[in-house]
């Protein structure tokens, strides 16, 4: 099912972004075009757990 | 991660007392107990905090002010706490220093020297972590955030924002193992990802 696919690919990409692992966006882009609406949000979530990581000097 | 690094997690359980154990001595009114709390959760709330407190703000207040007094504050709450246990417990205690912070940004907003801050030159209104990935961004992830189960928010929470270990998250909120915790992670931000895309295609 072209859903679920999307929410297994969903919850891959969210398992690496809380593992602190960098996302392959690039393969995400060309084998997922299911989850393309996604991105963006899913890159908000790894930005805000990249900024806990390495917080910018302030 | 690896299964091996989950193991290692799990295995090395170096914590002195349980946090469950010395949350029970502190909701019984021990001081000590109250004051190892504090001291536990210090380090890393003074980082959440100063990433999310803005440039402007700080001139009015000292971060580490800050969290101690939200820490002092959600100990005085202890006593009326349920005891749902740590994950719990530093959620209200995230809620309570957001309040605050949120307090300190409308206190800098409103002083006469920073009037026009909200513009496109006022970074000195925006937190670091505004300053990112945008406030309207920051916004609609905490609304997002409100929208998961209260077990969901609490694993996101300590893993995205406060960075527990898998092993501390499985131990807060009551996992039986890291593996778990990983996995609720996993599920609470895919979930996430996904109320933020429905709330902007409903707009």
């Amino acid at each position: 099912m072209k859903e679920d696919d999307g929410q297994e690919v969903l919850l891959d990409i969210a398992a690496t972004i809380s593992d602190g692992h960098p996302v392959d966006w690039e393969g995400v882009h060309a084998n997922h075009p299911e989850v393309l609406p996604d991105i963006p949000y899913l890159r908000l979530l790894e930005a805000i757990a990249k900024d806990l990581r390495d917080p910018g000097e302030s | 991660m690896r299964i091996a690094d989950l193991e290692r997690e799990e295995s090395s359980g170096e914590h002195q007392e349980s946090t469950a154990s010395i949350l029970l001595r502190a909701r019984d009114g021990d001081g000590a107990a109250r004051e190892t709390l504090a001291g536990r959760y210090f380090p890393v709330l003074r980082r959440w905090a100063h990433g999310r407190l803005p440039r402007a703000a700080r001139d009015l207040v000292d971060t580490d002010d800050l969290v101690q007094s939200a820490v002092a504050k959600a100990l005085l709450r202890f006593d009326s706490f349920e005891p749902r246990g740590e994950g719990a417990f530093l959620a209200c205690l995230r809620q309570i220093l957001l309040n605050k912070i949120r307090d300190q940004a409308r206190r800098a907003k409103r002083r006469p020297q920073h009037e026009g801050l909200d513009d496109d030159l006022g970074a000195g209104s925006r937190s670091p972590l505004e300053e990112v990935i945008g406030r309207e961004s920051l916004d609609r992830y905490e609304s997002a955030l409100n929208r998961l189960t209260e077990t969901q928010r609490q694993a996101v929470i300590l893993r995205l924002e406060l960075g527990f270990r898998y092993r501390e998250i499985a131990e807060a909120i009551g996992s039986p193992t890291p593996s778990a915790a990983r996995f609720l992670v996993a599920r609470g931000l895919a979930h996430l990802s996904r109320i933020m895309r429905e709330n902007d295609e409903g707009r």
